[in-house]
C-alpha cells in the first residue's frame, strides 16, 4: 500500500508562495507607516503656515515687509540638525519657544513674500498680498544645503492684509 | 532526510510568521495608533487657533475707570502675576491653562463669554469649557502655554504652545510626536498696534 502525502516540490511551492504573500502584507504595512510619517509632516507644514500667516497679520499694517519678515525666512532646522527657536522675547519665566524633535525630520524651510497689488485698482493700496510657503522632505531625505529652499514636498497659503491707516 | 528537511521547513515558516506578525504589530501601532492620536492634537490646535483669534479681554462697564484703564494697557498677562481687582478680566495664560472671553454684540451691547481651556495631565486631556458646554480632546500627554513677543512686533504678546500627543511603544522604543504654535489674537492686535485704543475704550 502506498501513503498519500505532498511531494517536497509540492511543499517547496508552497512555501514560496507564502513567502510572496508575507512579503507583500510586510510591504503593504511598511507602506503604511511611511505614509504615517508623510501624513505628520504634512500636518506640521499645515500648522506652521497657519502660525506664520497669524502672526504676520498680528505686525501692524504698514510695517509689513520682505525685508522686516526675513527673521521668519528660512529653514525650521539648523544645519547641526537641531530645531530654530521662534524669534522674540519670552514674557513667561523659563518659555523657550523652540520646535520640538518633530519637526526635525521634514527639515522644514519657510519662505515668505509680500506683495502690493497692481496698480490701476482704486483698492489696491489697502491691501498687500502675503504668501507664505512651506517646503520639506519626505523620507528622512537629507537636503543638499540646509540654506537651499528646494524640498521634496511644499504647500502655500496666502491672505491679504488691510491696511486702514491708508485713505482715500 | 525528508524528516529533517519537514522540520527545517516548519521551523523556517514558524521563523517567517513569527517575523511578520511581530513586524505587523509594531507598523500598526507606528502607522494608525499614532496617526489617531496626532489628528487628536491637531484638532484641539485648530480649536485653540480658532478660538484664540477672537480672544479679548474682558470690559465690565459697571467697573471702575482705573481697572478697565488697567486691562486695556495690559490685555493678556501671565496668571501667575496678576492679581485681580475688579470685574474686568484680562485674557490670563498660565502654563496649563489659557482664560479668555469671546465679544459678541447682543442688542447693540458687548457681551463677553467665558472660553476657557485647561490641561488635565492625570486624564491625559486638553478641556475646553465655553458656555457651549464641555468638550475634551483626549491622548494628549502634555500641554504647556506661555507669553513671549516676537522680534518684529514686541508690543503685542503672542501665546506659545507646546502639545505633545500621546506616546507609543514600537519596536520597545517610546516616542513623542510634539505640535508648536503660536496663537495671534486679532482683538489684541488692534488694542495693542492703535495707541489711542490705550485712552478709549467700546
Amino acid at each position: 500500500m502506498t501513503k498519500k502525502a505532498f511531494s517536497l516540490t509540492e511543499v517547496m511551492i508552497a512555501i514560496t508562495i507564502a513567502a510572496f504573500l508575507f512579503g507583500a502584507l510586510v510591504l503593504m504595512t511598511s507602506s503604511s507607516a511611511a505614509d504615517t510619517q508623510k501624513t505628520a509632516n504634512r500636518l506640521l507644514a499645515m500648522q506652521l503656515a497657519l502660525e506664520t500667516l497669524n502672526i504676520i497679520q498680528s505686525f501692524p499694517p504698514d510695517s509689513i515687509t520682505t525685508l522686516v519678515l526675513n527673521p521668519y525666512n528660512g529653514p525650521i532646522t539648523d544645519s547641526s540638525g537641531e530645531t530654530i527657536v521662534q524669534p522674540g522675547q519670552a514674557v513667561t519665566s523659563g518659555l523657550e519657544m523652540k520646535y520640538a524633535d518633530s519637526y526635525q525630520k521634514g527639515y522644514f524651510y519657510r519662505e515668505i513674500t509680500v506683495e502690493d497689488l497692481p496698480e490701476g485698482n482704486d483698492t489696491a493700496r489697502f491691501l498687500k498680498k502675503v504668501v507664505v510657503k512651506i517646503g520639506w522632505n519626505e523620507n528622512n531625505n537629507i537636503p543638499s544645503s540646509i540654506e537651499n529652499p528646494h524640498r521634496d514636498k511644499s504647500i502655500e497659503v496666502a491672505t491679504f492684509v488691510l491696511n486702514e491707516k491708508q485713505y482715500y | 532526510m525528508e524528516l529533517i528537511v519537514a522540520i527545517a521547513i516548519v521551523a523556517l515558516v514558524i521563523g517567517i510568521i513569527s517575523r511578520v506578525t511581530s513586524r505587523v504589530r509594531v507598523d500598526v501601532a507606528k502607522g494608525t495608533a499614532n496617526l489617531t492620536n496626532q489628528q487628536y492634537a491637531q484638532i484641539a490646535m485648530n480649536y485653540l487657533r480658532r478660538d484664540f483669534l477672537a480672544a479679548s479681554p474682558n470690559y465690565d462697564l459697571s467697573d471702575n475707570l482705573e481697572n478697565i484703564e488697567d486691562v486695556k494697557a495690559e490685555p493678556i498677562r501671565d496668571a501667575a502675576v496678576f492679581t485681580s481687582s475688579g470685574n474686568s478680566k484680562p485674557i490670563l495664560v498660565s502654563e496649563k491653562e489659557i482664560h479668555m472671553f469671546k465679544a459678541e454684540i447682543e442688542n447693540g451691547k458687548t457681551k463677553y463669554t467665558p472660553i476657557s481651556y485647561l490641561f488635565d495631565p492625570v486624564a491625559k486631556t486638553l478641556v475646553r469649557h465655553s458656555s457651549e458646554g464641555e468638550k475634551r480632546f483626549n491622548n494628549i500627554s502634555d500641554v504647556k502655554f506661555g507669553l513671549f513677543l516676537p522680534e518684529q512686533n514686541p508690543r503685542s504678546p503672542l501665546v506659545w504652545v507646546d502639545m505633545t500627543a500621546e506616546t507609543y511603544e514600537g519596536n520597545n522604543q517610546t516616542r513623542t510626536f510634539t505640535l508648536n504654535t503660536s496663537l495671534v489674537s486679532s482683538v489684541l492686535n488692534s488694542i495693542m498696534n492703535n495707541p489711542h485704543s490705550l485712552t478709549t475704550f467700546q
